[in-house]
């Protein structure tokens, strides 16, 4: 009888295996400077305490090195640089991957990377990249003109999310004597800003046939300053230094940890207990806490990141021009901004964030004005007000919170704005099948140049005008303006083609614009050197660590 | 053997509850809105380039020949890459199901520890006021959420004290103990609350009965009438409760993995049913209901166990 009664706990006594194993390790908790000796190496990774982690210090090297553990909420899907569309994969990629050419840090510029100067024909069709001497991948293997040409290539036809970016491209050919020869098939302003995007990021050809497509989504290889060493998805990432990389001496810090951590405040926690050196888009609502928190530095990036509300402008009511005038009227931008970003982000005219070039900025500020806002409903035909609906993401409180600010403010002209809370992935489908009323979004770019955004927004063919449905005169306008200015050599001309087209939005508010938003990085005072460009992407190679 | 063929019998029936499970996920995730192939390829794709990765994920052939690869896979087990993460299901559901196994084990352990004493005791000196103090705590932490009683942990023993890492799996398996004990705490404080109340409630029932009497008069010792007649009696509710916890822990408390930064299940299952990760989903759901049945049967024996009285036919 005995026996069997030990059996029936046959699941307890497993836990009793760990029970045994919580009082060793508690007591070893207690004597936390003594635990980390013993596993000096799997310490780096910085679960340990501030404490542990400067005891192990004097084994590293001097001022360089160190590893650095940094928070953020989702963990990266695919890093194959063609297929994703997602900011968590596209943010770490220019860790690993670099193209012929990159952006600047304050994404306003093209600079050199793996092609280290090149040279543009007369009539601005032919380029001639001259490879970087002595470039090699992370794995050793020196860059050629070959990998190269795959690399572009592939972006050029991968059936992705990137599809079309590299339209104005006619041939990519080994040029001999390590160039590479992109011949156009017309002058293109913004063909070094697509060059420059991640998905054309030179990755070793024989590698990538050698993993296929999902190897390649699991661990690509380039000549970035930072390699992938480990990946438990959903969980963790692990980047070592690239002994290889160009420059010489970067990047400084040996390993940078990325750890999913879906809870702000644990997120916050860790950073303030010293477990993790820095937290990645820290909510906004912290942010103030945090600047007065000791030894926590907050740094707002200039990004690219605008929040907007997209109108169905083939909707029932939103398909008058006025409608959208009086709902933009009625929207006050500054409540909004300061209930849901704690003040933190500035007030949009455009949808075109000031980070990215030709944004126009001095479209008149909108003010509410409910008295006008009411009168061009009473002209559209409807005096007494309509009603329609906002599909919300489920758990996404920003947004939320947006629609709840907006369906007071819009109430105050009559217009009834019913929000349902739905699964984010239904929410997402009814909106690109123009399903939907009003629907509030964000977006950020992923070139250094305006012509992304401008034709999401304003070319039908593109994305229906991003989804709006978008179809009338002045959208064929805009359209031509956009087109115009995107095969525009002339800055000057250039320039003034999206004026216009920012000013025609600005009039027929097929989406309003919000605010833009800042990238927010807390990081303890032992950081410097870190950066997020406007584009989101991290550039760690100049960051160091304190001891 | 009547138990071996006892438990023979409850492993073929649960053949037909996974083909239902298999029927009801399958269908159920593409019954509800939402491209996996849309959400892969991102808002700005063409619909030619959506209908080109339908293709490669294999979604553009009938539902009825994707069921019927499923099913071959889940004879197999072999699941395939996750449609969004491109890494093999299987080893995903091993990674994150180790996380979420010993959260459970570890909670129901902690609830075992703190809910029987107390219950007991409790019971015991029902009429007492110790009795109404331990029964109106376990109130308490019925009704406090999990998470906040999981923040103020992390407060107190990780932020201020030390004693524990602020969440975080770790890398060791020290570490991964350590990282264990405040959300198995938390856990446990809800479950041991339900698990308290009931066995001080059938403690104070198990008293009044004559048997309890009768074996008092028979001048049996107090410590073998409480080993023998009361807890044995109070415990096969109590174990019913404690399985019945321990299968809803499993299916991932995302609550808890979430405030303790746990790599568990639940955040798995949570990220892949908002990206429509078909293949992710459909796995692990199979794979619990193989686990959730197991253990469902294993309460079932423990219960003729416990019980003589309790046949297994």
């Amino acid at each position: 009888m005995k026996k069997k009664v030990l059996s029936l706990f046959l699941a307890a006594s497993m836990t009793a295996a760990l029970l045994s194993g919580c009082g060793s390790s508690g007591s070893g908790s207690a004597a936390s400077t003594a635990a980390p000796a013993a596993e000096t190496e799997a310490a780096a990774a910085g679960t340990e305490s501030a404490e542990a982690a400067s005891t192990e210090a004097p084994a590293a090297d001097a001022a360089a090195g160190g590893t650095v553990v940094i928070d953020r909420t989702l963990d990266s899907e695919i890093l194959d640089p063609v297929m994703t569309a997602n900011n968590c994969d596209i943010w770490v990629l220019n860790m690993m991957v670099e193209g012929l050419v990159t952006s600047s840090d304050d994404g306003q510029e093209i600079i050199p990377a793996v092609a280290d100067k090149w040279d543009v024909s007369d009539d601005n069709l032919t380029y001639t990249f001259h490879i970087r001497d002595g470039i090699k991948f992370s794995d050793g293997n020196p860059v050629t003109a070959e990998d190269c040409v795959y690399s572009v290539q592939r972006a050029k036809d991968a059936e992705g999310p990137w599809l079309g970016m590299l339209d104005m491209v006619d041939t990519i050919e080994d040029g001999g004597d390590g160039t590479v020869v992109i011949k156009l098939k017309e002058a293109s302003p913004s063909f070094l800003s697509a060059l420059a995007m991640f998905d054309c990021g030179i990755l070793e050809k024989s590698y990538c046939e050698e993993v296929g497509d999902d190897g390649l989504a699991e661990k690509p290889i380039g000549t970035g300053p930072f390699m992938l060493q480990e990946w438990t998805k959903g969980d963790r990432m692990v980047f070592v230094k690239n002994p290889y990389y160009w420059e010489e001496g970067k990047p400084l810090v040996d390993e940078v940890d990325f750890d999913v951590v879906t809870d702000d405040n644990t997120a916050i926690m860790q950073l303030e207990s010293g477990q993790v050196d820095a937290v990645s888009a820290v909510p906004y609502a912290r942010l103030a806490e945090l600047e007065a928190a000791d030894g926590i530095t907050v740094t707002k990036f200039d990004s690219t990141d605008v929040r907007f509300i997209l109108i169905n402008c083939q909707g029932q009511y939103t398909s008058d021009k006025k409608v959208r005038q009086a709902l933009a009227l009625a929207t006050d931008k500054a409540a909004i901004n300061t209930a849901v970003f704690a003040g933190e982000a500035q007030l949009a005219e455009t949808f075109l964030a000031p980070a990215i070039p030709y944004s126009y900025q001095d479209l008149p500020a909108s003010t509410v004005d409910t008295d006008k806002a009411k009168e061009l409903l009473a002209d559209a035909g409807y005096p007494n007000g309509f009603s329609i609906t906002v599909q919300v993401g489920s758990g996404d409180t920003a947004v939320l919170q947006i629609a709840t600010l907006l369906q007071q403010q819009w109430a105050a002209i009559g217009v009834t704005l019913d929000i349902q809370q739905i699964d984010l992935a239904t929410a997402r489908q009814n909106w690109k099948d123009g399903n939907y009323d009003v629907f509030i979004s964000n977006m950020t770019s992923d070139m250094t140049d305006i012509s992304e955004l401008a034709g999401l927004v304003t070319i039908a063919d593109q994305a229906h005008c991003w989804r709006t449905y978008w179809n009338d005169e002045d959208q064929q306008k805009a359209e031509a303006l956009t087109a115009a200015g995107n095969a525009e050599m002339d800055e000057t001309k250039r320039a003034d083609d999206y004026k216009q087209m920012q000013e025609i939005m600005a009039d027929a508010v097929p989406l309003i614009p919000l605010c833009y938003v800042p990238f927010t990085f807390a990081a303890s005072d032992k950081l410097s050197g870190y950066s997020q460009t406007p584009l989101g992407i991290y550039n760690f190679k100049n960051m160091s660590k304190a001891e | 053997m009547d138990e071996f063929t006892y438990i023979l019998k409850r492993i073929l029936q649960m053949i037909p509850v996974l083909l239902i499970v298999t029927l009801a996920i399958f269908f159920g995730m593409r019954m509800i809105p939402g491209d996996p192939a849309l959400l892969l390829v991102g808002n700005r794709a063409s619909d030619e380039t959506i209908a080109a990765m339908r293709a490669k994920l294999g979604l553009d052939q009938p539902l009825i020949t994707q069921y019927l690869l499923f099913l071959r896979s889940c004879l197999t087990f072999d699941f395939g890459n996750s449609l969004t993460l491109k890494a093999p299901v299987t080893e995903l559901f091993r990674q994150k199901a180790v996380v979420t196994v010993s959260l459970t084990l570890m909670t129901i352990l902690f609830a075992v520890l703190i809910s029987v004493p107390l219950g007991y005791y409790a019971g015991l000196h029902h009429d007492q006021p110790a009795g109404a103090v331990i029964n109106s705590i376990s109130l308490v932490f019925v009704s406090v959420p999990e998470f906040l009683i999981g923040l103020l942990l992390l407060l107190v023993f990780a932020l201020k004290l030390h004693w524990f890492p602020v969440g975080d799996w770790g890398h060791t398996l020290p570490e991964h103990i350590r990282s264990l004990i405040l959300p198995s705490l938390t856990g446990a404080l809800m479950t041991s609350s339900l698990v308290m109340r009931n066995i001080s409630d059938n403690v104070v029932k198990v008293l009044s009965y004559d048997y309890v009497d009768f074996a008092r008069s028979k001048g049996l010792s107090e410590k073998r009438i409480r080993n023998s007649y009361i807890l044995r009696n109070v415990m096969i509710p109590a174990v019913t409760l404690l399985a019945m916890r321990m299968t809803y822990m499993l299916a991932g408390s995302i609550v808890i993995e979430s405030v303790f930064a746990l790599p568990g299940i639940g955040q798995m299952m949570l990220n892949a049913i908002l990206s429509r990760d078909y293949s992710l989903v459909q796995a692990t759901v199979y794979l619990f209901a193989i686990i959730v049945l197991v253990m469902n049967l294993l309460t079932d024996i423990s219960y003729s166990l416990l019980d003589p009285r309790v046949k297994l036919k």
